[in-house]
């Protein structure tokens, strides 16, 4: 057996144990429908130019497993109004250890409302409630400047959802509130994201060919930024000037005055707490051989943070045919423009850089050398100007074919331009990919 | 040489016209002989499409389907406006994103009218030729 195949077979036992142990008064019941869905993606970087991790989990070399899942999903029918749904998906990039993204049981008030109470995904884009089935789109994966920057897809706690039918619309509405904590890589950053107070609603409306959806959320969201290692030097330094550097001639460094500014600076650096505003547009048509999708969003964080911009604007426009049967081509323009906290920026340099003269200019050796490793207000805003900015402009040509009613093979081909941490910084990146997208 | 270009336009003409495709057999929407709603082609897919639970008049619907034959790909191309590839892709998402779930398929058109008929919720379609007097026709698709 290949490695390939005992990963798989050990995903799919564990992902059954997971589902089956999650719930197991859920056996007993009657009803119970299984249903699954995979995705194989093999995708090649084909320029120069690019990092590791640029183009999402791809490089020069080939990566044939980081891209891949394993999705069981269980639904159990408790009683007619009440149900009970599991699903657990396992990502090669994770080595294929399962994660679950719904864990919930539902409330049919009537046919029109519906209560459910667990963890369930936020629907936050259009795609995002099934962003990991790749047979339901017509992408690899969905565009990455707008599914890629919330670090999060579930929410634990309460949603509700109300669907009717205003004159010639359907109307949908999806309120949620609750906690979230995932687990965030990115950035050399790894710790988790924790979003506190997390509450928004959807509104999608459709009629015929034409669909419309509004979304806001929001939520407190906290990140612990010390598993960088250099935001956890920088935040070192700063709690041993926080804690007086004594120059017998200077006296404290930094003095009283400064010292309580040096507290309000490390709490704006670091992600605590920090609120987060969620908006976001979309609107589809669908004429049948022709259709588009356009979606934009915007996220405010309200203070100041070292590791997030003030703004992030994102959108794409998906452009597709459907030319002959079981062909789907889309041609998808994305991009997204983050802006930094100048003003993060501004104050550090107005703090420290006296502080760190001052300590330069120390006889005192030990007050020197952290003098000399404090970041300067330059160094600072360079560091600040790289976590924090990203623009970018990407193209993606992707052919789907329908070659089974529950098998799709994908090829695309991918083109990114992306600028980071202020002028001079470009990257070009380009990829194919290929996959195979798999309901069952 | 003009002739055959005629006679090659005209075969193309009737083609495109349909005169040679199969004819198409009518296929009749069904409810239970008690349920008294009416419905337009809108609301008809919106119930099939999993949008709408409810007939405009209040009560629930249950969609039944089939599960193939050429009933189903009338039904298909006629109301749900879409392609049998598009259709799987379009459940994928609903079902995934707990949105709703496929009408439950039945494996002749005889099963559909016998669960339409005992059920008053139900909603079904079938060849118009297997109408009989233990379902009401809601609509006929040509």
């Amino acid at each position: 057996m290949s490695r390939l195949q005992k990963v798989a077979r050990r995903s799919a036992i564990s992902l059954v144990v997971a589902a089956f142990c999650a719930l197991p008064c859920v056996a007993m019941a009657a009803d119970i429908n299984f249903a699954g869905f995979a995705s194989m993606v093999y995708g090649k970087t084909i320029t120069d130019d690019d990092k590791e991790g640029e183009l999402y989990e791809m490089s020069n070399d080939g990566e044939y497993s980081d891209m891949n899942l394993l999705g069981l999903r269980m639904d159990s029918n408790l009683r007619d109004d009440l149900s009970v749904t599991v699903q657990a998906v396992a990502y090669g990039k994770n080595d294929y250890d399962p994660e679950f993204d719904w864990a919930y049981a539902t409330i049919e008030l009537d046919p029109e409302w519906r209560l459910s109470v667990g963890r369930t995904r936020i629907p936050l884009f259009m795609y995002s409630s099934f962003q990991d089935v790749g047979f339901a789109y017509p992408w690899i994966k969905p565009p990455f400047a707008v599914y890629g920057v919330p670090q999060f897809k579930s929410v634990d706690g309460a949603q509700l959802q109300y669907r009717t039918n205003l004159g010639q619309w359907v109307s949908n509405i999806q309120g949620w509130i609750g906690n979230t904590e995932e687990r965030l890589q990115e950035n050399n950053l790894d710790s988790d994201l924790i979003m506190d107070r997390n509450m928004g609603a959807a509104w999608t409306l459709e009629r015929d060919w034409l669909t419309l959806r509004a979304v806001y959320m929001q939520a407190d969201s906290s990140i612990d930024l010390t598993s960088n290692p250099d935001l956890a030097a920088l935040d070192g330094l700063m709690q041993m000037m926080i804690g007086y550097v004594y120059d017998p001639n200077i006296g404290k460094i930094p003095n009283a005055s400064a010292q309580s500014a040096l507290i309000d600076l490390r709490e704006q650096i670091n992600w605590e707490d920090n609120p987060a505003k969620y908006y976001g547009l979309g609107a589809s048509v669908d004429f049948g051989v022709f259709f588009a999708t356009l979606e934009g969003s915007y996220i405010d964080i309200e203070d100041p943070t070292i590791a997030a911009p003030e703004t992030l604007e994102s959108y794409y426009l998906m452009l597709g045919t459907r030319p002959i049967q079981d062909w789907t081509f889309t041609l998808t323009i994305s991009g997204d423009r983050d802006r930094e906290h100048e003003q993060l920026i501004e104050n550090y340099d107005a703090l420290m850089t006296p502080l760190i003269a001052n300590m330069l200019s120390s006889s005192d050796a030990q007050t020197q050398y952290i003098g000399s490793q404090t970041p300067t207000g330059d160094e600072f805003a360079a560091t600040a100007l790289n976590l924090q900015r990203y623009d970018t402009l990407g193209y993606t040509l992707t052919a789907r074919w329908d070659f089974h009613r529950s098998a799709a093979v994908k090829f695309e081909f991918l083109d990114k331009m992306r600028e980071y941490g202020g002028d001079g910084n470009k990257v070009r990146p380009q990829a194919f990919r290929v996959g195979l997208d798999l309901v069952f | 040489m003009m002739k055959s270009c005629t006679i090659f336009a005209l075969l193309a003409a009737c083609l495109l016209c349909g005169v040679f495709s199969p004819a198409y057999a009518s296929v009749a929407v069904i409810v239970h002989p008690d349920n008294d709603s009416t419905l337009n082609e809108r609301q008809l897919r919106n119930i099939y499409l999993g949008k709408s639970r409810v007939f405009p008049n209040g009560n629930e619907a249950t969609a039944l389907d089939l599960s193939e034959g050429q009933a189903r790909r009338q039904f298909i191309a006629k109301v749900l406006k879409r392609s049998e590839a598009n259709l799987n892709s379009y459940w994928a998402r609903m079902l995934f994103s707990s949105q709703g779930q496929p009408p439950r398929e039945l494996d002749s058109e005889k099963a559909v009218k016998q669960a339409v008929a005992e059920n008053r919720s139900a909603i079904g379609y079938i060849d118009a030729d297997q109408v009989d007097e233990s379902v009401r026709v809601l609509m006929t698709l040509e």
